[in-house]
Formats: C-alpha cells, structure tokens, sequence
C-alpha cells in the first residue's frame, strides 16, 4: 500500500511504554511516517498550537489520542481539537482500555474519528492500531491545507 | 238526646196549638177554673223545661267540643278548641279548666316538638360531618336526657376526630422524615456506588495497562527480533505472555463480578433451550475432544432476565463440568429443569470425579478452589462459580451442590419467578 509519506502522527499517551509498543508496532509494519511523541493532552495542544518546546512541531495528519491521562484527559482534549476549525480536519483515533458505552458515545458525540479498544488481548490493539494507521494514511483523501500546514 | 231547633219550634207550635184547642174547649164549655189550671200546669211544665234545658246546655257543648260527631271519636289534640261558657256555676269552673288543660297541652307538645326538632338538627350536622353544634338542653326528662346524650357522644367523635386527625399529622410527618431519610440514604449509596465504579475502572486501568504492556513488549519482541530469538528465550517469552494474559482476564473477571449487583443490564426474554443449544455450539470443540454428552431436556421455560448473565450461570457451570469430569468411560453432562416451589429450578449434572464434602460449600467462595493435586494442573481461577452465585442471587435464587467422590457431581439453582417473570 502506497502510504502518504508528508503525514505525521502524533501520539498522546501518559503511558510510555504504551507509546512505544504503538511507536513499534508501526515501525514494524514497515510504516515509515515520522512519530511524535507527547504524554499528556495540553502536551498535544501546546503540539499542535507550536507553544513552548513544540514552537517548531509539524502539524500531524493523524492523532492517535488516549482518553485517561492526568492533566488534561483526551476527551477534553478532542473537544477543543475538533473546535477548531485549523485543527478539526485531522483524523483523531481515540484510544482506551475500558469498555464504557457512555465513553464511546461521548467520544462520537465530541467528533471522534475512531475509537479503538487496548483490549486483554494487546496484539489485537497493535493490529487495530495498524489498521487505523493504514486506512488513514492509504485511503483516506487529505485536504491540501493539513498536509501544507499553516 | 236534645231536640234540634227545628225540632224545638216544632215542640213549641205543637205545645202552642194543643194548648189553644184544649183552651177553647175548656172556654166553650165554660169550664173556666179548668182552663186556668190546665194553663198554670202548661207555664209550669214549660218553665220547668226551661230550667232543665239551662242546665243541659253547657254539658251538651262540651260533649260537642269533645266528641263533636259521634260522642265515641277522639280528636287530633290541636284541633280542640277553647270552650265559651262564661257561666259562674260548675260548668263554667268545669269549661275554664278544660281550656287551661288543652292550653298546657298546647304548649307542652309544642315544646317537645321545638326540643326534637332541635335534636333532629344536631343529629343531622353530625351526619355530614358537623361536629361543631350542640343540642340545647331545655328539661330534665328524657327528651333533656337525650338531647345531654347526643351532646356527650358529639363531644366524644369531636375529641376522637381531633385525636385521629392529629395522629394524622404526625403519621405525614413521620412518612416524611422517613422519605427524606431515604431520599439521602439513597443518594449516599448512589454516591458510594458511582464511587466504588470509578473506583473499579481506575483499579481495572491501572492493574491492566502495565500487563497489556508486558504482553504487547513480550510480543513485539517475538515479531521484531523473531529471527535472532533461540527457542529457548521464544518459550520463556510465551511464559510470560501467558501469565500476563491469565492475569488480565482475572481482573476482568472479577470487575465483572463486581458490577453484577450494581450494574443490571437489560432484561429480555431468554429462551433457555436456545440459549443451551448456542453454548452446546460454542463448547462442541471441547465436548467432542472430551468424547463429553451434552444432554438437554424439552422443557426448558423463556424467562424475562438478562441474558448475558443468565447464559454465563450455564456457560460456568457447563465449562466446570468438562474442567472438573476427569477420565470416565461415558462422561456425560446433563442439563436438567423443573417448576419448584413458585422457582424455576435448574440443574447441571455429570458423572464425573465428584466434590469431597468439606469441599461442598468453599468451592463457591471467591479464589477458592479444590485443593487436590489431581486437579491443581487444571486452569481456573476460582472466580467462575462466584460469579455464578453472585448471578443467581440477584435473582433471589440459590446455588447448592450434591456430590459423591466418583459419583458425579450435581449444581441444582433456583431462580425466584417473581424477579424473573415468565414470558407470554
């Protein structure tokens, strides 16, 4: 599959680990798209608003988004992602460990693109996770703008 | 008795005309002496009428006033009137002390009838509802006596509704309280609930994501170095996969456990029979390897319950019996059903290896299982039949066990038809 090479991820997830087995699984699928890497959501708001440390971030193409994190949880922080009109076009993939119907719908409701499960079984996740990676980079159309960045 | 007027003048013209003749007669035949005396005889004889009728007259109106139609009938009291005979003499003391008579009469039964008409007042408020007035107390005989009655047993429903009404109040005070009690003891457990399951999802996340970790690393280094990997560190990764995974599905096990009784799902009618052919499918593999007969009955009920909970009563207890059944010529499994005592009563049997009596009643205890050296190689967790009575509870149902070593082992459980309504 021939893959959008210009797009960056952008993984956010307090648990390194976990990032890192979503930084391998990646690699290992011969995926070769940068990856970046922050751990909590106003880390990714700063990210994607080039503040601070991030003055000089790429915009990513796709967000791989953890819902339970300190500081800012990833449902607050796809709130204000898909409110804003610069930053609603990028697909974000809503990552979490519980089975929570009221947390799916409120995920859907607040413009979640995908919403995936680390299920007892994390393989099955890291297949999930490629996947996604692999739809959004090989299938999906991006508008120019995202791919340009401001 | 007494001539009519008619009958009087008639008499009078009678007497007159005989008189005249009898005088002529006497005259002509010049018999004069006798004329003088016949007409002193007649002037006495009439004088003498005079007098008597005098007398009569007075009695004969106060028979008239009394009997006036035939002297025999008595009249309405109101209907007599006062006599006038304004005589000196005894008939006239005789008529004044009839009028005072009728008068008191009068005035004696009109005032009873104002005592019982008062009565009848008092009677009737108290008949709707009127509790409030009192019937005047005029005599001393027996209309006061009841009116004195009526007036205490008035009082006596005025203190008793007073007494209810207040009892009343407080019985609404009391249901109030109680609500509100309620209403807040509610509310704690709604809280402690919402609490214990936020409290259950951080400890299910936060004992889980370092186990998905430890499996997702032991995997990826399998994918990622496979090659470089000799069989022997492969096997001690798979050991550790293994281990991490029967960890993970422990602590979802047992955060399921956990909700059973906070968290209900839907009720729907779940046909029994149907449910037991979908778990026969699901565990065929395991019941052919085993060479295991599932047997089911056809008088399996459909109920209204939660189907997911209800298929994993059957799924645990089926899956236990292929685990526990051992090495046997014929194994065999049988799923039984009979009504019972306003229950549905259920059963799992096989003819397995049997449950050691000291063991009957721990093994349905959380992380208790059956300490025997035969059995410690086969998995389990000890979680399943909890989990089992944990369902069958919230049904208000039981669980129990009759087994015999070698014999087999039976799980009978009832669930409560009030909580589990049949379907139409």
């Amino acid at each position: 599959m021939e893959l959008n090479k210009l797009v960056n991820i952008l993984l956010v997830d307090d648990d390194e680990d976990c990032r890192m087995l979503i930084r391998d699984a990646i690699e290992s699928a011969h995926i070769k798209n940068h990856i970046d890497e922050v751990a909590d959501g106003k880390e990714a708001l700063d990210f994607l608003y080039q503040k601070n440390q991030y003055a000089n971030a790429q915009r990513p193409g796709l967000i791989f988004l953890d819902i339970d994190m300190p500081i800012m949880n990833g449902i607050e922080t796809l709130k204000v992602i898909k409110s804003d009109p610069q930053l609603r076009w990028i697909p974000v993939v809503m990552m979490t460990a519980i089975t929570d119907d009221k947390e799916k719908r409120l995920a859907a409701e607040n413009g979640a693109n995908s919403y995936t499960i680390k299920p007892t079984d994390p393989m099955r996740f890291i297949d999930t996770v490629l996947s996604a990676t692999q739809y959004w980079l090989g299938i999906h159309q991006y508008p120019e703008e995202i791919i340009k960045g401001p | 008795m007494w001539l009519s007027t008619r009958g009087k003048i008639l008499a009078l013209i009678t007497t007159t005309v005989i008189t005249l003749v009898l005088l002529t007669a006497f005259l002509q035949a010049q018999k004069v002496s006798f004329g003088i005396i016949f007409l002193i005889v007649v002037l006495g004889l009439s004088l003498s009428y005079l007098q008597i009728y005098k007398l009569f007259r007075p009695l004969n109106q106060l028979l008239e006033n009394l009997a006036p139609l035939d002297g025999i009938r008595a009249l309405p009291y109101d209907q007599y009137q006062p006599m006038s005979i304004k005589s000196g003499d005894e008939f006239g003391h005789l008529a004044e002390v009839f009028n005072r008579v009728l008068l008191d009469m009068k005035k004696l039964v009109e005032r009873e009838k104002e005592a019982v008409r008062d009565l009848l007042e008092v009677v009737d408020a108290i008949v709707h509802g009127d509790l409030s007035k009192r019937a005047p107390v005029q005599s001393k005989d027996e209309l006061g006596k009841l009116a004195e009655a009526i007036n205490k047993m008035t009082a006596d429903l005025q203190r008793a509704q007073d007494e209810i009404k207040e009892y009343q109040r407080d019985l609404e005070k009391k249901v109030e309280e109680r609500t509100r009690e309620l209403q807040n003891v509610n509310m704690r457990l709604r809280r402690e609930m919402a609490e214990k399951e936020d409290f259950l999802r951080a400890v299910s996340h936060d004992l889980g994501a370092p186990l998905r970790n430890i499996l997702g690393i032991a995997n990826m280094i399998e994918r990622k170095f496979g090659n470089e990997l000799t069989d022997e560190v492969r096997d001690r990764l798979r050991r550790i996969s293994k281990n991490a995974q029967q960890e993970l599905e422990l602590i979802a096990e047992l955060l399921e456990l956990s909700r059973i009784k906070t968290r209900r799902q839907q009720f729907e009618p779940v046909d029994i029979k149907q449910l037991l052919q979908q778990i026969q499918d699901n565990l065929s593999y395991a019941l052919e390897e085993h060479n295991i007969q599932l047997v089911l009955q056809n008088n399996y009920p459909v109920i209204i319950a939660e189907k997911n909970r209800i298929k994993q009563v059957f799924q645990n207890l089926i899956d236990n019996a292929i685990k526990y059944i051992g090495e046997r010529a014929d194994p065999r499994i049988e799923i039984g059903y009979a009504n019972f005592n306003g229950m549905h009563k259920f059963w799992v049997k096989d003819n397995g290896r049997g449950i050691r009596k000291e063991d009957q009643q721990t093994i349905f205890h959380v992380f208790r299982r059956v300490k025997d050296p035969k059995i410690a190689t086969i998995p389990g967790k000890g979680v399943g039949l909890t989990t089992v009575k944990s369902i069958i509870e919230t049904y208000n149902g039981e669980i129990w066990v009759e087994s015999e070593l070698g014999q087999g082992s039976t799980f009978y459980f009832t669930l409560d038809k009030m909580t589990v309504q049949d379907a139409a």
